[in-house]
């Protein structure tokens, strides 16, 4: 008997139903496997067709097709063997690490061997610092608020430091490992809960269809690194209620702590979601009519202080080492709110949701349809334990009280989904349900073995084949879905440039002017740019970019019409004493309306986008070339770099013609 | 002696009676690893011992005696040394010490090894286990299942990025840039008696050969006044080429505005980049402009 499989499942199993014994007819298991290895060969090479299309066009919805066929030929046969009843439980695992590996291709193969998305260059620029400086908490220009939470970065750093690779490569192994032992802490969780392996290794297949599970937990994010910490100090928090008063109890609950200290140490929203499941689980652990049984007090006490030390070292981290995460934080939820309020009393209308998306109308459509299906699982779910607390399966005491607290974290997602229509809480909602999902999947997954032990049952073939043949489809359908729900195209698909893309604005002349910057002026210099332009510059160019805001208004700048004074000048004055030396402008601005909509940061004045669908940036971006406290010292085709003389010196012009010849030469 | 004594001794392989000593001596020879060129070699062996060894050990002094299953103990143990390496950086920083591959290697060394005789007691001290050789083909065939998904993982995962590394991807697209090169501008650039050369650089990344024209002007309070002759140029593909302008000291002592342009030749819609300073005459005052 191991701890957190046998031991835990045999307190109260969900499949008694009386079924026939497994049939063992797997006696070619070689064939087989021959059959999946070609599935997983095929699949792998259709996303590879995907990309290849992807990357010559913009809007080819071929890459659609063929990414989920090679996603469902993955995914589909391996789900199959998990679900079977034949299957060992060591099979099972080793398929769920099969399916963790897999799964990380899409974003790998994105671009193999550089960062991509927005944050994962905030995150390259931290790890760096800390290589080059030998310190942590440099600042990060790109997203500041990275740099206060060095758990992912040291990490890095001390396997870059360890193994001499470099630190995207370091940065591709630490998530890789991250992203097979989330898959393999939902189970871990799920049979620490009471499930059985095959129940539980279906609820980690379940919360794998989740928005952020393909892509956005597989960049190089803090996010990737905390999600997985987060679920296994779930693991060790449940093992620790479950255990014995004792050693072992204490045991689990110095496993907790570490845990917990570092989510605290890795993500900030993290690390509150990690102490609210623990404060919700501990609540359900409070209440009589669930958990009162022998020992339930000490194992409530046990939930609370391992809850209580939590929120204390997020806390106490908050406080002294990451002060700004709560300004940070709070815009989200508190527009988020307010929208969704303007929008229940009718005084703003909401988001259009995938007006923008370069998907096809297919994967709209199971965007909505995996909410349904969620529903539908869930209400199945909670019918299930109705009949086993109703059956006296599932009696009072902690695995009753731990499912219930699960059970309501994973409704939490229904009511989430709402804030999809705003624009502010839309992004908070999307996060939102990697951690809702793990309650999702646990209060779903039952209800799914129920429905295939009950196709099983089913005398005639052709029903059994009917019944699996749709539970494939909805898989199929939760599996695009989720995903679609998640990530715009332009962040899952590689592809040609698309201005105003934080997934696809690099381009080589963007690296050649970033690291002719750095050659030419050295690294950490004041410079005020775009969004798009700066997350390179930013990142490999070494410099610090200024974070435009209302207080620090560096759009103004390009809004001043020529032959107007450039301003305000209390931003020339504040560029000036900041030791602000360098603009660097893309011409694009001026003809272009960014993809996702913002030129340089979210909380940006609408107005840059004019009603006719033109930017406001058209006709004003010459000015540069004549200002005369400015001096252009490079241009590429998109790009012009000024150096910014400030404070503005009143030197006087010649204003009248004069003999002055110079000589130009070249080679 | 004792009846754990005996049973540890009876449990067989020297590995199961006092692993967490080997797993520290496996940790301590991460710095021979330092040997190893750096790169993918090294991370072999490098990567598993930083990513396994200290959350092993931690296990192992946490929850010695307690069977945990081995994928769990596997994930639980790269998870806690991530930890550690984290908390190895914490303290460094804390004692104002550089983060670098030495001072951490030493840290993490400090925190194994009290792990690992915490994890040795109990060890010891823990309730007879069962003989060695039960359960261990059980074992072994779980193993075995994990490791081949992992192998296999890994090499359709690495397959497929060869392969997609390996198709042809479309051209990048090309590009042209102008900036100027030796002395950094750095607002108005004094002219001394006997002039000044401003070197620029040009650099072609494009497909094929295209022809320029470099003309050279300088504007005052507003119309532009030519400033040397212009010159044509061809650059082929993957080319840089370096330029310069020469200038005499600028009359009188009012500054002006150099502008360098460069115009591709031969389009219908010819593109054009240009790069500028401002220049004085270093011996004139600037009142003498007004006059």
């Amino acid at each position: 008997m191991t701890l957190g499989t046998n031991r835990v499942a045999a307190d109260w199993q969900w499949n008694r139903s009386r079924l026939a014994p497994a049939p063992r007819s797997w006696k070619n298991v070689a064939g087989m496997a021959v059959a999946i290895a070609i599935c997983e060969i095929m699949g792998m090479e259709f996303l590879l067709i995907s990309y290849s299309i992807a990357q010559t066009t913009t809007s080819n919805q071929a890459e659609f097709a063929w990414f989920w066929i090679g996603m469902i030929l993955i995914e589909l046969p391996l789900v199959g063997i998990i679900v079977n009843r034949v299957s060992s439980e060591a099979a099972r695992y080793a398929l769920l690490i099969l399916l963790g590996i897999l799964t990380y291709a899409p974003k790998l193969l994105r671009d193999p061997t550089s960062p991509d998305y927005h944050d994962e260059f905030a995150h390259w620029r931290d790890v760096y610092d800390i290589i080059a400086t030998g310190k942590l908490f440099q600042p990060v220009p790109i997203v500041p608020i990275v740099s206060r939470y060095p758990g992912l970065h040291s990490t890095v750093a001390a396997l870059v430091n360890a193994t001499g690779l470099t630190i995207w490569q370091g940065a591709t192994l630490l998530i890789l490992m991250l992203h097979v032992t989330l898959l393999l802490g939902i189970a871990a969780l799920a049979q620490s809960i009471g499930f059985d392996s095959r129940t539980a290794a279906l609820a980690a297949v379940m919360y794998s269809f989740n928005s952020s599970f393909l892509y956005f937990d597989t960049e190089f994010g803090y996010e990737s690194m905390a999600i997985t910490l987060l679920v296994w100090a779930l693991f060790s928090f449940v093992q620790a209620i479950r255990a014995e008063p004792g050693r072992g109890r204490a045991a689990w609950c110095g496993v907790t702590v570490l845990l917990s200290a570092g989510t605290a140490v890795t993500h900030h929203l993290s690390a509150i979601n990690l102490a609210v499941i623990m404060g919700m689980v501990s609540l359900a652990l409070s209440i009589p009519a669930l958990a009162r049984r022998q020992g339930w007090v000490r194992a409530a006490v046990t939930a609370w202080t391992l809850t209580l030390i939590t929120g204390l070292s997020i806390a106490g981290w908050i406080h002294f080492v990451a002060p700004g995460t709560v300004a940070y934080l709070s815009p989200y939820l508190g527009s988020g709110l307010s929208e969704l309020m303007q929008l229940a009393t009718g005084s703003s209308g909401g988001r259009q949701l995938f007006s923008a998306s370069l998907s096809p109308w297919w994967e709209h459509q199971a965007g909505f349809g995996v909410t349904v299906i969620a529903f539908a699982a869930a209400i199945a779910g909670l019918l299930l334990i109705r009949n086993r607390i109703k059956g006296g399966l599932l009696p009072r005491g902690r695995p009753r009280s731990i499912l219930i607290g699960f059970t309501a974290l994973g409704l939490i997602y229904f009511p989430s989904t709402l804030f999809v229509l705003s624009p502010a809480g839309a992004e908070g909602a999307r996060r939102s349900w990697a951690i809702s999902w793990i309650g999702l999947a646990i209060l779903t997954a039952p209800a799914a073995v129920w429905l295939l032990d009950w196709a099983e049952r089913r005398v005639r073939a052709l029903h059994r084949i009917s019944i699996r043949t749709s539970l494939a489809v909805l898989l199929a359908i939760a599996l695009v879905g989720g995903t679609a729900a998640g990530l715009d195209p332009s962040y899952r698909f590689p592809g040609p440039f698309l201005y105003g893309s934080d997934a696809r604005s690099e381009t080589p002349e963007l690296d050649a002017m970033s690291q002719w910057f750095l050659s030419r002026f050295g690294p950490g210099n004041n410079i005020v740019t775009d969004r798009y332009t700066g997350l390179i510059i930013a990142s490999y160019g070494l410099q610090d970019t200024a974070n435009p805001s209302a207080g620090f208004p560096t759009y103004d700048l390009y809004l001043d019409k020529p032959g107007q004074p450039i301003g305000p000048a209390f931003l020339l004055e504040e560029l000036g004493s900041s030791n602000y030396l360098y603009l660097i402008v893309d011409k694009r601005m001026a003809f272009d309306i960014p993809h996702v909509g913002v030129y340089f940061e979210p909380d940006e004045p609408s107005s840059f986008v004019l009603p006719d669908g033109q930017p406001e940036f058209e006709g004003r971006l010459g000015k540069f070339n004549t200002a005369l406290w400015m001096d252009k010292v490079f241009q590429s085709d998109n790009y012009s770099v000024y150096r910014m003389n400030l404070p503005a010196a009143s030197d006087t012009y010649q204003d009248h013609a004069v003999e002055f010849q110079g000589r130009l030469s070249v080679g | 002696m004792d009846a754990n004594d005996n049973s540890v001794r009876r449990s067989g392989t020297p590995w199961r009676v006092a692993w967490p000593c080997w797993l520290l001596v496996l940790f301590a020879c991460l710095a021979v690893t330092r040997m190893l060129p750096a790169g993918e070699g090294r991370a072999v062996v490098a990567a598993p011992i930083l990513l396994a060894v200290p959350g092993a050990l931690t296990l192992g002094a946490l929850l010695a005696g307690r069977n945990l299953a081995g994928v769990w103990f596997g994930c639980l143990a790269a998870l806690l040394s991530m930890i550690w390496a984290a908390f190895a950086s914490l303290a460094l920083y804390v004692l104002h010490m550089s983060i670098t591959a030495e001072s951490t290697y030493w840290c993490l060394l400090l925190i194994c090894a009290p792990l690992a005789a915490m994890a040795q007691v109990r060890l010891i001290r823990g309730r007879p286990g069962p003989p060695a050789d039960v359960g261990a083909d059980r074992l072994r065939v779980k193993a075995g299942y994990s490791l081949a998904a992992v192998v296999a993982g890994v090499a359709l995962l690495a397959g497929g990025t060869y392969g997609y590394l390996h198709v042809p991807h479309p051209v990048p697209v090309g590009y042209t840039w102008i900036a100027w090169s030796g002395a950094q501008v750095q607002g108005i650039i004094p002219v001394g008696g006997s002039g000044i050369t401003m070197p620029f650089e040009i650099e072609h990344q494009q497909a094929d050969t295209a022809a320029f024209r470099l003309t050279a002007v300088w504007t005052g309070a507003d119309r532009q006044h030519s400033l040397a002759r212009p010159v044509t140029m061809r650059i082929g593909p993957d080319q840089t080429m370096r330029g310069a302008l020469a200038i005499p000291p600028p009359p009188g002592g009012c500054t002006y505005r150099i502008v360098v342009t460069m115009t591709e030749l031969g389009q219908v819609q010819p593109q054009s980049w240009s790069i500028n300073a401002d220049v004085r005459h270093q011996g004139q005052r600037q009142n003498a402009c007004a006059s």
